[in-house]
């Protein structure tokens, strides 16, 4: 259900920019971070259905997949989402998925241990090359 | 690049009426206990009531009221646990008890986070608990939680916390949100107090005194967190919030 927030979110966005250019969206891109745990596939559906009867509706829509990056801070190792949320139980890949930040809190570095884990890519929603048409 | 959070932060805010931030810029002067018995009491009083705990090291929101429903996923955004009618959402919440290393930039990232997914739904007041000092997530706080706000400033009569209770003061005053007064927790059952002395040197209203209460570290964390409305610390506490202008 988180999808719906975050679509939502992005249709606002999108149609706050489009309304303050007074034009209609031709199209633009979604990112979504990995460490979001996102279903990527449902967040396009419903970015479908709220962009109805909006500025945006008819707009190319594209959503991809933002492959994280994490770094520790104490030895500057780097680790891949797999690697990162590797043997977390479900109740913590949850905790991740609404805030990426909590990785640090579950994971650990692979090749120290340290929990000083920086989020380098990957962590959220971004959208990019908005692309209005019509306006003034 | 657009963050949509940040149209999810308006839809957020635009539901609440007041926010109530609580700080001071020592650590252990009881801040978040203030913070969690100001929420009851406000809630107590017929208003609709949230409490945000900002203390991302040090989050005690949860325990100080004994929380242990999780918060629920709803198609509006998490929707956190209630206690006595406060909609309490903490970090600890969602890190389940583990310690959460940040540093600065990360810190504004969860702040974002947690008020663009929590969902408290419309509110009289959102209350605030602040960590010590005046780091990121006071910043982050000044700067995502707009509109009608106010801040309570905590502190004993140590001269270490008159002079981090100085420098929040000063600024909380440069971010735009108006202090509404200090409050000296734990003072001493008898003689003056040198906190209502001082508020004067910091432009700011004294509120009142609470003296040192023993019987809450007995209540905290307990099951029926209404039961610190029956202490003398949530008599004395009411009567500051009182000066400070809430209607209670």
């Amino acid at each position: 259900m988180h999808e719906y927030v975050v679509a939502s979110g992005i249709v606002g966005s999108v149609a706050k920019l489009a309304g303050s250019l007074g034009g209609r969206v031709k199209s633009f891109r979604v990112l979504v971070g990995e460490l979001s745990m996102l279903d990527v596939g449902l967040v396009k559906e419903l970015l479908r259905e709220l962009s109805k009867d909006s500025p945006l509706s008819g707009a190319a829509i594209s959503v991809e997949v933002e492959r994280a990056l994490i770094r520790c801070d104490s030895c500057g190792a780097e680790m891949s989402f797999g690697e990162a949320v590797e043997g977390l139980g479900e109740e913590e890949r949850e905790s991740i998925h609404f805030v990426p930040e909590l990785v640090s809190s579950f994971a650990r570095c692979r090749g120290c241990g340290s929990p000083a884990l920086r989020v380098v890519a990957g962590r959220g929603v971004k959208i990019v090359d908005v692309v209005v048409t019509g306006g003034g | 690049m657009i963050d949509y959070r940040d149209e999810l932060l308006e839809r957020r805010l635009r539901e609440i009426s007041y926010v109530l931030l609580v700080g001071g810029g020592k650590g252990g002067v009881g801040k978040s206990l203030v913070a969690a018995v100001t929420s009851l009491l406000l809630a107590r009083s017929g208003h609709k009531t949230g409490l945000l705990d900002l203390d991302l090291h040090g989050p005690s929101s949860i325990a100080i009221l004994g929380v242990s429903d999780a918060p629920a996923e709803t198609s509006e955004g998490v929707v956190p646990p209630r206690v006595e009618g406060v909609r309490v959402m903490s970090i600890d919440l969602l890190a389940r008890g583990r310690p959460l290393p940040l540093s600065g930039s990360a810190k504004e990232e969860v702040v974002k986070e947690v008020l663009a997914v929590t969902a408290f739904g419309p509110l009289d007041y959102l209350v605030v608990d602040l960590p010590p000092g005046t780091g990121d997530e006071l910043l982050s706080a000044a700067k995502y939680l707009r509109g009608r706000r106010g801040a309570l400033v905590v502190t004993t009569a140590s001269p270490l916390s008159l002079s981090a209770s100085r420098r929040s003061i000063e600024i909380l005053r440069g971010l735009g949100i108006e202090v509404l007064g200090l409050i000296e927790n734990m003072a001493a059952a008898e003689g003056g107090s040198v906190v209502e002395k001082v508020a004067g040197d910091f432009g700011a209203r004294f509120l009142g005194r609470i003296p040192y209460d023993g019987e809450l570290e007995k209540l905290v964390g307990k099951s029926g967190a209404g039961r610190l409305l029956e202490t003398c610390f949530s008599a004395a506490l009411r009567r500051a919030l009182l000066v400070a202008g809430l209607a209670l």
